[in-house]
């Protein structure tokens, strides 16, 4: 019998220590938990780190201070607010492009070793006024969050660019690539107004993309899901799916690239009697111009943005793939041909003939 | 004691000091041709477990320690096991601390590491105090539990991947040789050290040993892979916790899912309790029999676990163990690739002149 008390005492001791996982908890309604960060230049300090805060009513909360490191700006704001703040939630990274052309290897670096930070959070860079678009608030609708915008799952489309911490910061380390940012300023009626993608060559941005070009852009990459081309004046296309197809042949004068992008597209929009080869032809000899304008500006930035590199991986040795970035994409000769396949026009037949010719067997019956 | 469960403990086992150790360190150790590294350091082991349970084989019933003393005599084997005593002992601070670092990095931020480390050598003193049989009950239970767990986390990240990485597949210098790192991945062979230890009547055949880390070599490979195929080797260099990250990587909305790294923290931490309770019986084990048979097993499994406690406390940080780090590499070396060998000699001798 004591013996049995003994050992009960001790299971009851032994799972007190399971409070072990309670300690020093924080109960969420004590918690700020922001979602959207912006790095920004600070007018006297080196960063203004602006912090926006849902609350459960729909409106958003504003934190905003400046220090010379980014942790000590997060202290400063956890030092004048209510409550405890928690970045677990962050899902949002927005910085200024003015800080973004000076470099964002630290800010990333951050971001990555803060491990209160999920790496899976987003990034982007603000083309505009900075105050304005963090400052920049919508009619309260509760269920919409920034990151949507992004969401693939939700407001994405491929003529934005995404970008997540971790994908940041492996092409900040990586050999044989760079990344590109989405560009946003403040919309008027929506949170963000996309304006192209910053091209970035290691860690700062060397050039940008518009809307068009960034579309292109995701769509060599095999991002497309969704995408509208315009041909010309009411005529647009909607991608269904793409095939890219890469012909790398490497030799001591540098690597030539042969890319083949195959479209099948719908028709969404087109005037009357144009024809579906018609169309095709255009749209092949419109995008294949696009595309190679778009590559050559690309490589005129020595930015491998379209990871070139990691299409020559399999066929360089280490040494080379050091070199990839100095010595070799700047010798890259890269030609992308692309076909179109129109599959249908939706509800409409092709062909339907001659509206001409069915008018007058229509006059015909009359008589 | 059947086979199927002693082999589940082997698989486990061997699994805990993969995912606490492997992808990072061979991560390190070279920059390209990984699979040659990690093949090299199973088919070492897959020799030294043919050499163990050769060695083992004619004497059911018996242990190492049975072997080594009935062959060379007790302060034979006490010089011949201390080594090993070292070892096991250096090992269970790491794996401890390690784990402790890794669940306060993720899991519990604000909680002391006090707390965590006394929950953590709660459990392990009991599984030990209960010997080996519940722990390899226990060990089905965390199978069960774990491997769905583990294997999700680690093929959920295959929407990342990107072949390019695999690249170069050719080690072209050979250097993981000259790495301190790559001798630190020899710990992972101490998952079958505990075979000896347990005289049972019922022995294992080596075919299915060698089977069952055929499996370990599959997720060995994959712990290694997962990650470098995310991040590419250049990337993942970086990190303390690669295959954490690569987890971390994924980003669905279902709300469970949010933090899968989580996920992987627990599971791995369950496989670290298992690892740290096999080496704390083993090393209880070894020291009641051979050097202090007067003090009960209990009494001393207390005061190692008291001592570990103390001792991981007094850690300041955690590069203070890179030393004993790299320093029980050595000692590993000898407790699983040298000392097979002796007993291998000592089982012959045995065999040839049984009485002496």
């Amino acid at each position: 019998m004591k013996s049995n008390m003994i050992s009960v005492s001790i299971l009851f001791m032994l799972i007190s220590v399971m409070l072990a996982g309670c300690w020093d908890t924080r109960d969420i309604n004590k918690q700020y938990l922001p979602v959207v960060m912006g790095i920004g230049k600070g007018n006297a300090e080196k960063y203004r780190i602006i912090l926006q805060i849902p609350d459960a009513s729909g409106k958003t909360q504003i934190l905003d201070k400046q220090a010379q490191s980014i942790s000590k700006a997060i202290d400063l704001i956890r030092t004048d607010a209510e409550k405890s703040i928690e970045l677990v939630h962050l899902r949002l990274l927005l910085i200024d492009k003015k800080i973004a052309q000076q470099g964002i290897e630290n800010l990333i670096n951050f971001a990555v070793r803060a491990n209160d930070i999920s790496i899976k959070g987003l990034v982007a860079v603000v083309d505009g006024d900075f105050e304005k678009t963090m400052y920049h608030q919508i009619s309260p609708t509760p269920e919409i969050s920034s990151y949507d915008y992004f969401s693939q799952d939700a407001g994405w489309t491929p003529n934005q660019s995404i970008v997540r911490i971790w994908e940041a910061f492996q092409s900040l380390n990586s050999y044989t690539e760079d990344m590109a940012l989405p560009m946003l300023k403040n919309g008027e009626r929506t949170l963000f107004t996309f304006k192209g993608t910053a091209i970035m060559r290691k860690d700062r941005i060397v050039g940008t993309l518009n809307t068009e070009e960034t579309l292109l852009f995701n769509l060599f990459k095999g991002k497309y899901t969704g995408g509208t081309i315009e041909i010309a004046q009411n005529t647009s296309v909607l991608i269904d799916n793409a095939k890219i197809k890469h012909q790398a042949t490497w030799s001591e004068q540098g690597p030539k690239l042969y890319t083949f992008i195959k479209l099948n597209v719908f028709i969404t929009e087109s005037p009357e009697g144009k024809s579906n080869a018609t169309i095709e032809k255009e749209l092949q000899e419109k995008l294949e111009e696009q595309f190679n304008k778009t590559a050559t500006k690309i490589q005129s930035y020595e930015s491998d943005i379209l990871s070139v590199g990691m299409i020559y991986r399999p066929y360089l040795s280490e040494k080379q793939v050091k070199g990839w970035k100095t010595t070799w994409f700047p010798k890259l000769t890269q030609h992308i041909n692309v076909k179109v396949n129109v599959l249908n026009e939706i509800y409409f037949k092709e062909n339907v003939t001659d509206k001409h010719e069915q008018g007058h067997m229509l006059k015909k019956e009359a008589y | 004691m059947s086979r199927v469960k002693v082999l589940t403990l082997f698989t486990l086992l061997h699994l805990a000091s993969i995912f606490a150790i492997l992808p990072e360190r061979i991560i390190s150790s070279t920059s390209e041709g990984h699979w040659i590294a990690i093949l090299i350091l199973f088919l070492m082991e897959l020799m030294i477990l043919w050499i163990y349970l050769r060695s083992l084989k004619p004497f059911p019933g018996m242990s190492i320690i049975d072997i080594c003393t009935s062959s060379i005599g007790v302060w034979g084997s006490r010089i011949v096991i201390l080594p090993i005593i070292i070892f096991l002992s250096i090992e269970l601070l790491l794996l401890m601390y390690f784990q402790e670092v890794e669940i306060k990095a993720v899991l519990l931020q604000r909680t002391p590491a006090a707390a965590t480390l006394l929950l953590f050598i709660t459990l392990c003193f009991y599984a030990a105090w209960k010997g080996l049989t519940v722990m390899i009950r226990g060990s089905i239970a965390l199978s069960i539990l774990l491997m769905p767990f583990i294997i999700f986390s680690m093929l959920i990240s295959f929407k990342n991947f990107r072949l390019s990485y695999v690249f170069p597949l050719w080690v072209s210098d050979w250097s993981f040789w000259t790495q301190p790192d790559f001798y630190v991945c020899i710990v992972i062979f101490a998952g079958f050290l505990f075979l000896g230890m347990s005289p049972s009547k019922q022995q294992l055949k080596f075919s299915h040993t060698a089977l069952t880390l055929g499996i370990v070599f599959v997720m060995a490979i994959g712990s290694v892979y997962v990650p470098l195929l995310v991040f590419g080797q250049e990337t993942a260099v970086n990190f303390q916790y690669p295959m954490l990250m690569a987890s971390d990587t994924i980003d669905l909305e279902w709300v469970v899912f949010d933090w899968l790294p989580s996920f992987y923290v627990v599971a791995s931490s369950a496989l670290a309790v298992l690892k740290v309770s096999v080496l704390l019986w083993m090393l209880v084990a070894i020291l009641h029999q051979l050097y202090i048979p007067r003090l009960g097993k209990v009494w001393i499994l207390s005061a190692i676990c008291l001592g570990l406690y103390v001792i991981s406390l007094l850690i300041p940080d955690i590069q203070a163990l890179d030393f004993y780090l790299y320093l029980n590499s050595a000692f590993c070396v000898y407790s699983v690739i040298v000392f097979p060998m002796i007993l291998f000699l000592f089982s012959r001798r045995l065999r040839k002149w049984p009485n002496q």
